[in-house]
């Protein structure tokens, strides 16, 4: 049997505060992060390290002291876990990324998020990310609609590639296997979009095709944490999520085209299954 | 003859109608859904980049009736893009990322930038939907906010956020300039971001969010200001080959310092947007 409603409420009803409070401290992180302008190299990775870790223990404590039988799934939890991901149960459990675009963090580039997600029985029924830089708190329960602060978000109805603005993950480029793959993919999507935008950041670029800032977006061989919440608000903003060739998304594997309209997402996938039958840019 | 202006005034001026437009741009954002009921995007964003030109124009033209105007939508009249003399100049980019900003986008700003004696005076960028206000004024620094901003000081390409564009051409060999350009620096700097603005691209510069930014193909109004505030941040804005800066050529290389402006020079694949702005 599903998640109850009244469960998915009481759950929401739960999170909602330390969502809020969350997004407090990663905003005093990004505050703070601008003012130490002489950090050397190592600091820099100390300092998000600190934060990160101080969101998901403050959230992971608060959650177990309520309901001590939840899992989490997450980005410090996977890396205390020796980098292995746990499996996805049938248990409720959280999915959280504490400082989604880190780079922009100690940058101060508005695109950072504290993003939770709450799967029930494999099934994604809660998403709420806070964007305090932007003062955004995105929030969603399964089947009844997607918000920010409160009013209700929808995707935008761009069918057209040629019309539509797009985002793609760039730091994906940064690793040697998987850089060819993106280049060509980048060099295909981009070319036929209105225009192609990149701001290193998951969960704020899944936000924005929920709320219609955006019309598209694309990304592969990125981690549950990243894509868990913003999932649902897309399909909760009236939104298409799929696997790149089509296939259904799978959290747990979150490679995926998102966008308004499947018809935009269609003609997306078309492009990328385009990209990757040829071995380098603009030819075979 | 030179002329001589009150920078002071002309910027409070400016900072005045920039305000004033940012309301107008909010109050239309709000409409929105209304504006996408009755026609398509391209028809809200055309005019709202001409009512907020026409409010920036004809209030600097209350207090200045003699100065002159390079501006987006009057280069894009039948008269063409105006040439530059020594006269004041106000270069005016009304919405910088216009598609963006039907869609409520984060990154669209007013740039307004002003000449005299073909020298750049004074520079704004206002980013309403962020509440993102740069401003500079030659030999007085550059600020954010009210913050006085500099420059990252960054050096080397490999520890280097940069930001770029991918352009809105169709043109085959222009995109596969583009493309090649980014798969470089996909390579060799340390993080990419396209913003979806030029003007905050370089204000992001200025600001040492980001350290340097190129593009080939904006023009004269998209960069007029943030070349200004760059350089009055402590930055360098050369011409992308490695040359001085050359504000009418549709090409711009903005950094944090020379040496990364020289290593990014020497990395980037050039290409030639025809024709110039003048």
């Amino acid at each position: 049997m599903a998640a109850s409603k009244s469960q998915i409420e009481e759950l929401y009803d739960f999170i909602y505060p330390l969502a809020v409070r969350a997004g407090e401290i990663l905003l005093e992180g990004y505050q703070n992060a601008g003012k130490a302008v002489a950090l050397k190299d190592g600091e820099f990775y100390n300092v998000v390290t600190a934060y990160d870790n101080q969101i998901e223990e403050f959230l992971v404590e608060k959650i177990l002291a309520r309901y001590p039988d939840h899992k989490f799934i997450g980005e410090e939890d996977t890396h205390k876990n020796d980098n292995v991901t746990k499996e996805l149960t049938d248990a409720p459990t959280w999915i959280i990324d504490p400082i989604d675009g880190t780079s922009n963090f100690i940058k101060q580039i508005p695109h950072v998020s504290v993003s939770i997600g709450l799967s029930i029985k494999k099934q994604i029924v809660l998403g709420v990310v806070n964007n305090p830089a932007q003062n955004k708190l995105y929030t969603a329960k399964l089947g009844q609609g997607a918000f920010c602060n409160g009013k209700p978000i929808q995707v935008s109805s761009c069918e057209h590639l040629n019309d539509a603005n797009v985002a793609y993950e760039v730091c994906l480029l940064h690793a040697p296997k998987i850089r060819n793959k993106h280049i060509k993919r980048i060099y295909h999507v981009g070319s036929n979009a209105r225009r192609l935008l990149a701001y290193s950041a998951v969960v704020d670029s899944l936000c924005m095709v929920a709320a219609g800032n955006l019309d598209a977006f694309h990304i592969e061989d990125m981690y549950p944490w990243d894509c868990a919440a913003g999932y649902l608000l897309i399909r909760e903003a009236g939104g298409v999520v799929t696997h790149p060739y089509g296939g259904p998304f799978d959290i747990m594997k979150p490679d995926l085209i998102c966008a308004g309209t499947e018809t935009l997402r269609a003609e997306i996938e078309h492009l990328i299954r385009k990209a990757d039958q040829e071995k380098h840019v603009g030819g075979e | 003859m030179s002329h001589n202006v009150d920078v002071e005034k002309c910027l409070e001026v400016a900072s005045n109608l920039v305000s004033e437009a940012g309301r107008l741009i909010a109050r239309n954002n709000e409409q929105r859904q209304d504006f996408v009921c009755k026609s398509n995007d391209i028809d809200l964003v055309t005019q709202t980049d001409k009512d907020v030109e026409q409010l920036l124009m004809d209030g600097i033209r209350r207090h200045f009736p003699e100065h002159k105007f390079i501006g987006e939508e009057e280069s894009s009249g039948a008269e063409g893009v105006k040439k530059l003399t020594d006269e004041p100049t106000w270069i005016i980019d009304p919405v910088d990322g216009t598609m963006n900003f039907v869609h409520a986008f984060p990154h669209s700003c007013i740039s307004v930038g002003l000449k005299v004696n073909k020298v750049t005076e004074l520079g704004l960028v206002y980013n309403p939907i962020l509440e993102q206000r740069f401003t500079a004024r030659r030999g007085h620094g550059a600020f954010y906010n009210g913050r006085r901003i500099h420059v990252s000081g960054q050096k080397e390409l490999g520890k280097a956020l940069v930001t770029s564009e991918f352009g809105t051409t169709r043109d085959e060999a222009k995109m596969k300039v583009v493309h090649e350009n980014f798969e470089k620096m996909a390579k060799k700097a340390h993080g990419l971001r396209v913003l979806g603005s030029a003007a905050l691209n370089m204000s992001m510069v200025a600001l040492g969010a980001a350290d340097a930014n190129y593009e080939f193909g904006i023009h004269a109004w998209d960069v007029c200001a943030g070349d200004l505030i760059v350089r009055e941040a402590g930055g360098v804005v050369i011409d992308p080959a490695g040359g001085e800066f050359d504000i009418m050529s549709r090409r711009v290389l903005a950094a944090a310092t020379p040496e990364l402006a020289q290593e990014i020079s020497k990395v980037l694949t050039q290409f030639n947007p025809l024709p110039r702005d003048d």
